[in-house]
């Protein structure tokens, strides 16, 4: 009840799963900042726990918090934990991040499967006002306009709050992607003025910094947005600087998203293509069966591409 | 210059007198008149010690008298500066000073009547200015008039003698009814009990009427389990003075008159009790901090903002709260969540053990245990400790109230077919029927 959990399979949606391994790739860079394993992983688990089971895997993070908010179900949660240092917390988001140390560079994954809303800019005043630098904050929301709702604008308005609200949209902006693009300026701009009031009582030259990394635009379902960067002290520029995020292509520091886009591709073309890869340009893969879109989407994605077969277990 | 593209802006004396005293209200005009002396205090004797300094208040129905020996006004000071409406910007600064705007004195005196003589004494000078401000009115100049003036006193006044009284008669009727009525008298007393307690704290004697104002010491409940969080913080911008801010959350007795926030600003509190979001309160939608509630009678909370530069603090115009906009109150807000969030969890977790009567009160002996000190002497600590595993959990399960309206034959029939007493269980048992049958698998 109530749960995405319940709705889903999460690792059968691939778009999804794609954004996990990219934002798995870009955390893998935070080393330049400090051991991976001194990081805190938090997320919303679910019962299928994706994140937590490539995080843990490929960044060596055992300090992993799982928030669910289905407290109905805490039987199966608890049965469905991967691992021993996965610790499970029943609560809302907003209740439990306060409850939490924040003495600890943290990873934190906010995971919602709704609109933004209060709440979610309540989840992260929380983590600009009290996270350590060299944190990183992911926020993913949904994005779908909704047909049935006949006054999107006040709709948005209304659930965020109209001092949130950015001023002069219309009804036309709300449609295609423009939910996304206007959840990440309010979520930037929130963002920002909660940062302007952490780095007030900061010195000049220890003031803390935050710099957009992400900005997924995907569809498995619905249209979602994932936004999200890092917190770092102007102090440790030269440790970003040293990340060299800007060489991953799907890092996004502006408007402009990185949208991930699904090639729809049998196993035999996949193993066909896979062996041309990589190459300068998607044009010179031999296929000619295979339409020039699906393999320009697939050059782009294939180091991150799931594969789903049935196996006998 | 062509007269006719000249708009007249001028202000006018009625502006001043009728309409400026109106955003204040009389006890503040009187709590400003007390932040005068507090500055001719601080000027002679700076930030520690106030002892054998007094300030003596008198209010009846027929006049108003606030006398202190706090040095005095210069001669100078008062030609310049002191009569100004407003501030000028050549003013020497007061360091550290609670007047600030430039209004707070004439405010106060149009506010509570129409005639008024100020006698000041300093250690080398005396005035006398004395006016009837309906006539004053009519006067097209901006100017007061000393009455008498001794520039260079031949002998120079005892130190008790050395001053300032300000007598205020013809009291506008509303101020004279107030000042007839103990119940006013009463809370004018309460509220500078507050919004001087740094200074009564320091040795400064105020007396109204002759009784004598108390100070309460501001105190946190501590022990070797239970610490209340404490934090300085530092706003430094170049060429400014720096604005220094502690802040301490923690626990006390279980009082909601007194529970809340306290806000000060160079010692004069601004804010007293609050339980409302300018403090933090139902932030998040009260997910992040609840609305005030009686559970959490026990909560303090103090932050203190010095200065050197009033014009840096946080505070209105009127001293009655803070300005919310500033950008150093918005930083020292994100703290004061920060700290104030673990001692809300504590308390509801001190509720939920009242709760359940036969588990051992730990949490409860923890506070019984605790002792109180004054904030000077709390221990260090950024954030509240309760060093305490309470057996009690809240629990995580959140209820959400459903209110419906149906007609009432129809629930009275559902009520019998049910077989319960009451509306409530009515509602209850409706919903786990549909529950168990449609959500529940």
């Amino acid at each position: 009840m109530g749960s995405t959990g319940e709705k889903i399979n999460y690792s059968l949606r691939p778009a999804k799963q794609i954004e996990r391994k990219m934002l798995c790739i870009a955390f893998q860079r935070l080393s330049h900042f400090a051991a991976l394993s001194s990081y805190r992983y938090i997320g919303f688990g679910s019962f299928y726990f994706h994140d937590f089971m490539l995080f843990h895997k490929a960044l060596g993070i055992e300090n992993m918090i799982s928030i669910e908010r289905d407290v109905v179900n805490e039987a199966r949660f608890r049965f469905n934990v991967p691992f021993s240092c996965v610790d499970l917390l029943f609560g809302s988001s907003n209740s439990i991040l306060p409850d939490l140390p924040w003495d600890v560079r943290t990873i934190l994954w906010l995971d919602y499967d709704y609109m933004v809303d209060k709440s979610v800019l309540t989840d992260i005043s929380w983590f600009i006002a009290n996270s350590m630098p060299s944190s990183i904050l992911v926020i993913t929301v949904n994005a779908q306009p909704d047909l049935l709702i006949k006054t999107p604008v006040e709709n948005l308005t209304q659930r965020v709050s109209v001092d949130k609200m950015i001023p002069n949209v219309k009804k036309k902006d709300m449609s295609g992607w423009g939910i996304a693009n206007i959840s990440r300026k309010i979520i930037n701009n929130h963002l920002l003025e909660e940062l302007a009031a952490r780095n007030g009582s900061r010195p000049s030259g220890s003031k803390f910094v935050y710099q957009q990394l992400f900005n997924f635009h995907y569809q498995d379902g619905a249209k979602m947005l994932t936004v999200g960067g890092i917190l770092y002290d102007e102090g440790q520029q030269g440790q970003f600087d040293g990340c060299r995020f800007d060489n991953l292509d799907f890092i996004k520091n502006d408007e402009e998203p990185y949208t991930i886009e699904i090639p729809k591709l049998t196993f035999r073309e996949l193993r066909h293509l896979d062996q041309q890869l990589p190459t300068e340009d998607f044009r010179q893969l031999k296929a000619q069966i295979i339409p020039e879109r699906d393999l320009e989407r697939y050059s782009k994605v294939y180091p991150y591409f799931p594969t789903f077969a049935e196996i006998y277990m | 210059m062509n007269n006719e593209k000249i708009v007249n802006a001028a202000p006018t004396k009625e502006f001043f007198i009728y309409m400026l005293t109106k955003d204040i209200p009389l006890v503040r005009a009187i709590i400003d008149l007390v932040d005068n002396c507090l500055d001719g205090a601080h000027r002679i004797r700076g930030d520690e010690d106030y002892s054998e300094l007094w300030v003596r208040i008198e209010a009846n129905k027929d006049s108003f008298k606030i006398s202190d020996n706090c040095g005095g006004i210069s001669v100078e000071l008062a030609r310049k500066y002191a009569f100004r409406f407003g501030r000028p910007k050549d003013m020497p600064r007061l360091k550290h000073s609670v007047g600030q705007f430039g209004v707070g004195m004439k405010r106060a005196l149009f506010k509570i009547g129409r005639e008024f003589k100020i006698e000041s004494f300093t250690e080398t000078s005396r005035f006398v200015i004395e006016e009837d401000v309906e006539k004053w009115k009519e006067k097209p100049k901006w100017e007061f008039e000393f009455k008498e003036l001794e520039e260079k006193l031949t002998q120079p006044p005892s130190i008790d003698n050395r001053g300032t009284t300000i007598i205020v008669k013809s009291l506008n009727e509303s101020v004279a009814e107030a000042f007839n009525l103990d119940n006013f008298i009463n809370r004018l007393k309460g509220e500078l009990e507050i919004a001087h307690q740094d200074s009564l704290s320091k040795g400064l004697q105020i007396t109204l009427n002759g009784i004598p104002l108390t100070f309460s010491i501001t105190e946190l409940l501590q022990s070797d389990i239970l610490k209340p969080a404490n934090k300085d913080l530092e706003f430094d911008e170049p060429e400014k003075a720096v604005v220094k801010v502690k802040l301490y959350a923690g626990i006390s007795d279980s009082d909601p008159s007194t529970a809340g926030w306290y806000v000060y600003c160079n010692g004069r509190c601004i804010l007293e009790t609050d339980k409302s979001n300018t403090t933090g309160w139902a932030e998040g939608g009260g997910r992040t901090i609840p609305q005030y509630h009686n559970q959490f009678a026990r909560f303090r909370g103090y932050v203190f903002f010095d200065c050197d530069d009033a014009g840096r603090l946080p505070w209105n115009t009127t001293k009655t709260g803070v300005d919310i906009d500033s950008t150093i109150y918005r930083s020292v807000r994100q703290n004061m969540i920060t700290m104030m969030r673990p001692v809300i969890d504590f308390l509801n977790r001190l509720d939920a053990e009242k709760d359940c009567r036969e588990e051992p009160a730990m949490l409860t002996e923890a506070v019984e245990g605790a002792e109180k000190a004054d904030l000077q002497s709390i221990v260090a600590s950024p954030n509240f400790i309760a060093n305490v595993e309470s057996v009690i959990k809240t629990p995580v399960q959140q209820m959400q109230r459903i209110q419906y309206h149906k007609p009432k034959d129809q629930v009275k029939i559902v009520k019998d077919v049910l077989r319960v007493l009451s509306f409530k269980e009515v509602g209850e048992k409706t919903f786990d029927y549909f529950f168990e049958r449609e959500c529940d698998e």
